[in-house]
């Protein structure tokens, strides 16, 4: 992938490798921070990251990967900046009613939303847990590798995960199962 | 099937078409400095990027001002004055240590370093607060630094570089003319999370265990603790310091690497919480707690003790905070802490050999 750097215009080539991981950093950014404008400004940091550091990839998977690490690193960041612990010293209900309600995406059903909202409930580990596991279908190894915990971590915080989820999405009233193989 | 009730849930989630276009054009404009609209208002970024910016429009100041210099500068302006650059770095598993500068007076150094991914490592490791695991030390051919400490700076952005300020002192003077630095190990993206503290398990009684503290302290000194709280006095047999905590929960049913609030108990006027941090071997993770009254005052822990427990291979790490404290009823109150997690360690050595000019 270096070589084919080398050889294609650099703008271009930025626009490709864009492309290829915008919906995987968006989604897991939203996943992480809760907000779309938050999901925004991460999003956008981790692609200018991508071109300070213009890493080197063995593969489109040590790509992916890559682009997932980051965007943690990115969101760990944010939640530690002290604009947001102001903010969320300062607002608390606030700031969960602007992650709700007017922040859906209008492509999303009723019962999308429900899910997307009772996810965001959880804690940040368990969150980025749930989304590698469910949406990128990654093994608790591979989370392990990208989150750089061990793989016992990863596993208990799955398993605490979906205890917590189940629980909050029959508070809620859905009917989903939360069920898995690890 | 879950998994898949969760990816319809989420593909409807995309980002917005202007956002990856203004993305692109940013990205292939340059892109080096952060876009980020209301988020890590760094003081001292601002601050040194505002110095920068001074220094550009003035053409008769040097041509090269190193970055250190910027951010020292907000810190510290008298120590700005007294660093001398160095500049020397060492590249070893994908991170770049550099000596900035150092400022050596007799047996005392200060030193301004920084740590960087590697070009091309393919690693994202330096991306913010990170820690030199109290694995660093300044020597000379005969001397070698006895005690020291270490101040993150800040992580600056636009060079991707973590900004450390190291503080040592050694038994004699330094001879400047042939030092070297070392770095052992560092601990990279480091965090922390606010959370709370579930008071609602509060046991009134408790039993209690006899330990061997490894640590204790607190804005309240010893004296200052009721009888039940002070150290066992030592014996000939046994001459390290010893407590009684609480007896709650096994270290064994805790989680290796991860906080585990073991119990709170209050009893005789002092809210006991126990936290283990796991095995910290090859981490740093440390909790501050604070106790919220219905007012919304705040305090924090009076006085702390920690010791280690042997889980197989490993060793624990486990703290109890005391906070004395007038409580009619626990649920007038609620708990909260800033729980610091390190990321992951990696092992250098990095070493640096300079000598200090003109000194």
């Amino acid at each position: 992938m270096k070589s084919m750097h080398r050889e294609k215009d650099t703008a271009s080539f930025y626009e490709e490798v864009i492309r290829r991981n915008s919906e995987t950093v968006y989604r897991l950014a939203y996943a992480l921070v809760r907000t779309r404008a938050d999901a925004d400004d991460i999003y956008q940091e981790v692609f200018l990251r991508y071109v300070r550091k213009t890493p080197a990839f063995d593969s489109a998977e040590h790509e992916k990967a890559w682009f997932m690490r980051v965007t943690i690193n990115c969101c760990r960041n944010f939640w530690r900046s002290p604009w947001m612990q102001r903010r969320s010293a300062l607002e608390g209900d606030a700031l969960e009613r602007e992650a709700s309600g007017a922040d859906m995406f209008c492509e999303a059903s009723d019962e999308d939303q429900l899910l997307i909202e009772t996810v965001k409930q959880l804690p940040e580990k368990y969150r980025v847990v749930i989304h590698l596991f469910y949406y990128e279908d990654l093994s608790v190894e591979e989370i392990g590798r990208i989150t750089k915990s061990k793989a016992s971590t990863v596993r208990t915080r799955l398993t605490r995960a979906r205890r917590e989820l189940k629980s909050l999405l029959q508070q809620e009233g859905g009917d989903f199962h939360v069920q898995g193989q690890i | 099937m879950f998994r898949d009730r969760y990816k319809n849930a989420y593909d409807t989630i995309t980002p917005p078409p202007e956002l990856v276009s203004d993305t692109i054009c940013k990205v292939q404009s340059g892109g080096g400095a952060s876009v980020r609209k209301r988020f890590a208002v760094r003081m001292s970024i601002a601050a040194a990027a505002a110095a920068v910016c001074l220094v550009m429009a003035v053409p008769v100041c040097a041509a090269h001002i190193p970055a250190f210099y910027q951010i020292v500068e907000y810190i510290s302006p008298s120590m700005a004055d007294r660093l001398v650059p160095i500049e020397k770095s060492c590249t070893n598993k994908g991170i770049t240590m550099q000596v900035e500068a150092i400022d050596i007076e007799g047996n005392e150094a200060d030193i301004i370093l920084s740590l960087r991914d590697a070009e091309n490592s393919g690693q994202d490791l330096v991306h913010g607060a990170m820690d030199l695991f109290d694995s660093y030390g300044l020597s000379d051919y005969t001397n070698d630094s006895v005690i020291g400490g270490c101040c993150f700076l800040t992580y600056e952005e636009a060079e991707d570089k973590a900004y450390f300020q190291v503080m040592l002192q050694a038994d004699s003077a330094y001879q400047s003319d042939k030092l070297q630095f070392r770095v052992n190990s560092v601990l990279c993206g480091n965090y922390n999370e606010t959370k709370d503290v579930d008071l609602s398990g509060t046991v009134y009684t408790a039993e209690t265990k006899t330990v061997t503290l490894s640590g204790s302290g607190g804005p309240l000194s010893e004296d200052m603790l009721p009888d039940f709280l002070k150290k066992i006095p030592a014996t000939a047999e046994d001459p390290r310091p010893r407590v009684n905590v609480l007896d709650l929960m096994s270290a064994s049913d805790c989680a290796a690497d991860d906080f585990t609030v073991m119990g709170t108990a209050y009893e005789d006027g002092v809210l006991r919480v126990q936290v283990c941090m796991g095995d910290n071997s090859r981490s740093d993770r440390h909790v501050e707690l604070f106790l919220r009254d219905s007012d919304g005052n705040e305090q924090y822990e009076d006085h702390s003790v920690s010791w280690h427990e042997e889980i197989g291979g490993a060793r624990y790490q486990i703290y109890e905070f005391w906070f004395l404290a007038d409580i009619a009823d626990i649920a007038d109150y609620s708990m909260y802490g800033i729980f610091h997690y390190s990321g992951e360690l990696v092992e250098g050595p990095w070493q640096v050999t300079f000598r200090v000019e003109g000194d």
